[in-house]
């Protein structure tokens, strides 16, 4: 096991909306090693977004973390427990000496990250000459540098235009380049390839594993699909109603999942090598992701579960591990708990009686 | 509560629900409505207005003064008990003569909006949906009648027809629908694009029932923010109007005809100019109030 | 011999655009000279990048769009030129489901009036039979019918797309043209679509025309494939045969470029990554339209279009000058 470069604990972000609260995000933990390419699979509010959000400071007014830890080379980044304006600009402070520069973050579009009236090397040596006390000359050399390393050809030339004029592909090129001008430790990726095309997807993914290789980069790679993560990363963790629901290496996800939630997913997606079975329809899960707002007291998938039992309605399972790197939450692999809170209960029922 | 024997126990269909539907089931208005009443200012101008309304039409009828009737014996008085606002040059009871005027300025605003509101819909909401060369044409046509100041119109208007409600209603009406055409072609023009317009043009619906089942109504929004909006616009061009002395003539009378009589005595007799403008504040208030209030409650920000 | 439901010849479509005030309008050519047929319960494939026109293509087949020239029969009449009037009681027969489930229903409506509406513009069976019919499609797409006075907001994703689904089926149509249906939905909402969708293909006979990027769920929904480029229907074939032959250098990067879900294949593949990125289509090369990033390109591709021809068998068509020697 490699060095622990980011640490969550205990991690819990609730949202206020006009409808009520929502809690995202529930008891999260999970860690990154040093160069470490990490998958996070979610689908929509399954809290994959914001918990990683989180450790940028990056939530919106509405948001905040309710409880938690984000460990970050050892200094905590959650801004639990902050009440006071004046604890919360000296954070604000704090992590605006990270952000850009040793964690930085890639998003799902780049017109939203890039800004359209400024030429690309404004905005590239802008960021290097923030976080880095250097000439302008060596910026713009870095730069120029940078952008042949993310592979965008004439880079001298490239330097003096603007966003609109880079195709979709390129722009993400840009943001990467962007996103490596301070040779971050973290490299956050916010599902950067969903707006992009197949064929071009492929290439942005590539050059995301070289550049971390190459300069020993940790990468979180936040997505929905199972196909980016399975070519790209070595653990995976599964998320669903802003709970963990499984982690474990790629191969163990893969090959060996135990949750039901991530059996149904892997057998929700075709997979290439099944041919001749065509009109075999699809595993697939039933029901629709659960409403944050509404959630039931137990297992968040309890009601989409093929094997769902009554303690899964009112208990939210353990954490149980299989391997070192392997863990799943499920009541279905830890009766041992599950027994042990049923003894427990009827004491206490019998007590009641007596 | 689950007694732990049933633990390990499947659960059983009933009992998960796969189609469960947490939000409340509302429809558009009654969402809107409940968002506007959380709005304290709003719900003030609302009252203030509903009661001016109310007032405006009942008012005279059960007043025991006419509106016209002069009694030269109680000219100029001050607020009593039988003149609540007291009584103007002529002797006529100024709280009826104010709500009389409230009635016709009232009236003004209402139909001349009304008016606009037809023609402001029909017209933009025809240009954007044909679009091409249709909307180029028509729209050609309201940049050269809005290249003419208003005030023009209004004028004009008033030399042709006497000054009276009509002319200037007319007058309000000459481009007032201008701003509501522009506002419902942009809306069509844009509403058209989304799916739901493609769906019910492949599913053969006709081009009226996408104009009005479909691209209309999702246009509500903006059509009754800018209607809130255009009511006391026109209570204000008629009492402009009818201060500088080319609107309503007497004996009839408006807000704005009650402030152009009391402006030869202003400094002697400041109360018969204070209620009648107090009444075009309070309509005008209200109204704005209301259409801030609508407006957030039809686009809420923290809206899922 | 079975008459296709669909037959389209050599269909064009093309976009002006603007691009200053001052120059002719420019013509996006987005969909240039496709012929394809699709028989009785069949699904037809098609799969491109985005801006490759298929999307265009199944809109243009419907008459959203009117075309510029070819061909559209649908059960052997000739709708090309059909008006609005004359096409109202073949759009009974011919529906469409869309890609955004959130943008595709009207948000005034309830999902009573939103999968009653067909009906009811067709003057269909009376108020009461209408909301009986209205109940059964949603038992038939999975949907609770006491929900038949919620609005479509108060829905998630999948649900939305299966009210879609039901207010297509309302008029029972015979050939429907799914435009990326599943694109906009989480994966394990997208099984349970795909499902529905062959669930009711089986029963009703159906024939789709299955638009979408996702080439894992368009194999196994399909039984035919297209592939588009630039507006040109590059390779057709059955299903299982393109994916595991494709004959087009296009088809092949595709194919190779699709992620897989499972660690061990995708380590093991050898992938054809593709140079660049799809051309403007303003600008389309002369010769093959693929001849700027295909890595065989031969001088002769920068000068000759190639033409959609039979080639490897199997009624497999494909539209690649190396491939005919």
């Amino acid at each position: 096991m490699g060095e622990r470069l980011l640490t969550i604990r205990d991690l819990n972000i609730e949202f206020d909306t006009p409808q009520g609260v929502v809690k995202a995000v529930r008891d999260v933990n999970f860690h990154v090693d040093k160069g470490e390419i990490l998958g996070i699979v979610g689908e929509s509010g399954s809290g994959k977004t914001v918990s990683v959000m989180s450790c940028l400071g990056l939530l919106t007014d509405n948001e905040k973390i309710v409880r938690g830890e984000i460990l970050f080379e050892g200094e905590n980044l959650s801004s639990a427990g902050i009440r006071t304006e004046k604890e919360r600009k000296r954070h604000e402070q704090f992590l605006n000496t990270i952000r850009g520069n040793k964690i930085s973050m890639i998003f799902q579009d780049p017109m939203t990250y890039l800004n359209p009236v400024l030429t690309i090397g404004t905005q590239l040596t802008e960021g290097i000459m923030t976080h880095q006390k250097c000439s302008k000359k060596e910026a713009w050399d870095k730069s120029v540098e940078l952008l042949r390393k993310v592979g965008i050809p004439g880079p001298e030339r490239r330097m003096y235009q603007y966003p609109y004029e880079f195709s979709g592909g390129m722009r993400q090129r840009i943001v990467i380049a962007i996103a490596l001008s301070c040779d971050p430790k973290l490299l956050i990726a916010d599902e950067p390839t969903t707006a992009l095309d197949v064929t071009v997807q492929a290439q942005i993914l590539e050059l995301i594993r070289e550049r971390a290789k190459a300069d020993n980069t940790s990468v979180i790679m936040i997505t929905h699909d199972l196909g980016v993560v399975a070519s790209l990363c070595e653990r995976i963790i599964i998320m669903y109603g802003g709970k963990v629901a499984e982690e474990g290496l790629a191969e163990e996800i893969f090959y060996e999942a135990k949750h039901p939630y991530t059996q149904g997913l892997l057998g929700s997606v075709v997979k290439r090598r099944q041919a001749g079975d065509r009109r075999e329809p699809l595993e697939s899960i039933p029901g629709t992701p659960p409403d944050l707002l509404k959630i039931n007291r137990g297992c968040p998938f309890m009601s989409r579960c093929p094997k769902a039992m009554k303690i899964c309605k009112d208990y939210i399972p353990a954490v149980t591990p299989f391997s070192q790197t392997h863990s799943l939450s499920c009541w279905l692999y830890c009766k041992e708990q599950a027994r042990e809170l049923v003894e427990r209960q009827k004491a206490e029922m019998g007590a009641g009686l007596g | 509560m689950l007694s732990p024997d049933e633990f390990f126990e499947p659960v059983e269909d009933w009992e998960r629900d796969t189609e469960y539907i947490a939000m409340e089931n509302k429809s558009f208005g009654r969402d809107v409505w409940s968002r506007f009443c959380r709005n304290r200012r709003a719900l003030f101008g609302l009252v203030c207005l509903t009661a001016v309304v109310v007032l405006a039409i009942f008012g005279p009828m059960v007043s025991p003064y006419p509106y016209d009737g002069m009694d030269v014996a109680v000219k100029n008085q001050g607020s009593s008990i039988a003149h609540w606002f007291g009584t103007d040059q002529f002797g006529r009871d100024t709280f009826t003569r104010v709500l009389y005027g409230a009635r016709i300025s009232l009236m003004i605003g209402f139909v001349a909006t009304a008016i606009n509101l037809v023609i402001g819909v029909l017209y933009g909401g025809i240009a954007g949906y044909v679009g091409g060369f249709a909307d180029m044409v028509l729209m050609r046509i309201v940049d050269i009648i809005y290249a003419v100041p208003a005030m023009v119109y209004m004028i004009l208007l008033m030399l042709l027809l006497g000054s009276n409600v009509y002319s200037v209603m007319i007058g309000i009406c000459v481009s007032g629908w201008i701003n509501m055409a522009r506002i419902v072609r942009s809306q069509v023009i844009s509403l058209k694009e989304q799916e739901f317009s493609v769906a019910a043009f492949v599913m053969g619906a006709s081009t009226r029932r996408i104009l009005f089942r479909h691209l209309l109504i999702n246009s509500l929004g903006p059509i009754i923010v800018s209607v809130t909006l255009m009511i006391p616009q026109a209570i204000f061009t008629e009492a402009f109007l009818s201060f500088i002395g080319i609107g309503i003539s007497a004996p009839m009378a408006s807000l704005g005809t009650l402030a152009q009589d009391a402006k030869m005595q202003l400094e002697i007799y400041p109360m018969q100019m204070i209620w009648p403008v107090a009444v075009i504040c309070l309509v005008i208030f209200s109204l704005n109030f209301m259409g801030e209030g609508l407006e957030e409650a039809l686009n809420p920000k923290g809206k899922r | 011999m079975d008459q296709p439901v669909i037959k389209i010849e050599d269909l064009e479509k093309s976009f002006k655009v603007k691009s200053s005030s001052f120059k002719r309008p420019a013509r996006v050519r987005a969909v240039n000279k496709v012929s394809l047929e699709i028989k009785k319960g069949e699904t037809l494939g098609l799969v491109g990048e985005s801006g490759c026109g298929k999307s265009t293509l199944g809109r243009t087949i419907l008459k959203v769009h009117e075309p510029d020239g070819g061909k559209i029969l649908f059960e052997g009449t000739d709708i090309t030129g059909f008006s609005r009037a004359q096409m109202r009681p073949y759009r009974k027969r011919m529906q469409m489901i869309f890609q955004d489930p959130y943008a595709s229903l009207n948000p005034r409506f309830t999902v009573g009036e939103l999968i009653g509406e067909p009906m009811e513009i067709y003057d269909m069976y009376t108020r009461a039979e209408r909301e009986v019919r209205v109940q059964e499609l949603m038992r038939t797409v999975g949907l609770k019918p006491d929900h038949i006075r919620r609005y479509p907001h108060e829905f998630s994703g999948g649900q939305r797309q299966r009210i879609g689904i039901a207010r297509t089926l309302a008029l029972d149509p015979e050939f429907i043209v799914c435009d990326e249906p599943i694109s906009a939905l989480d994966v394990s909402i997208q099984s349970q679509i795909v499902n529905l969708l062959e669930k009711i293909q089986a029963e009703r006979q159906l024939s789709y025309l299955f638009i979408a990027h996702d080439l894992g769920m368009v194999r196994h929904i399909s039984h035919r494939i297209g592939v588009m480029y630039l507006g040109y229907l590059v390779e057709v074939g059955e299903a299982d045969e393109v994916y595991s032959h494709p004959l087009h250098p296009y088809t092949k990067a595709l194919m190779s470029a699709a992620p897989e879900p499972d660690p061990r294949a995708a380590r093991a593949r050898q992938r054809i990554m593709l140079e660049g990125e799809i051309p403007n289509p303003l600008d389309i090369p002369k010769g093959c339209p693929f001849c700027t990033r295909c890595p065989q390109a031969k001088p002769r591709c920068r000068e000759e279009r190639p033409e959609l021809k039979e080639a490897g068998g199997s009624g497999r068509q494909a539209a690649c000058l190396l491939l005919e020697g």
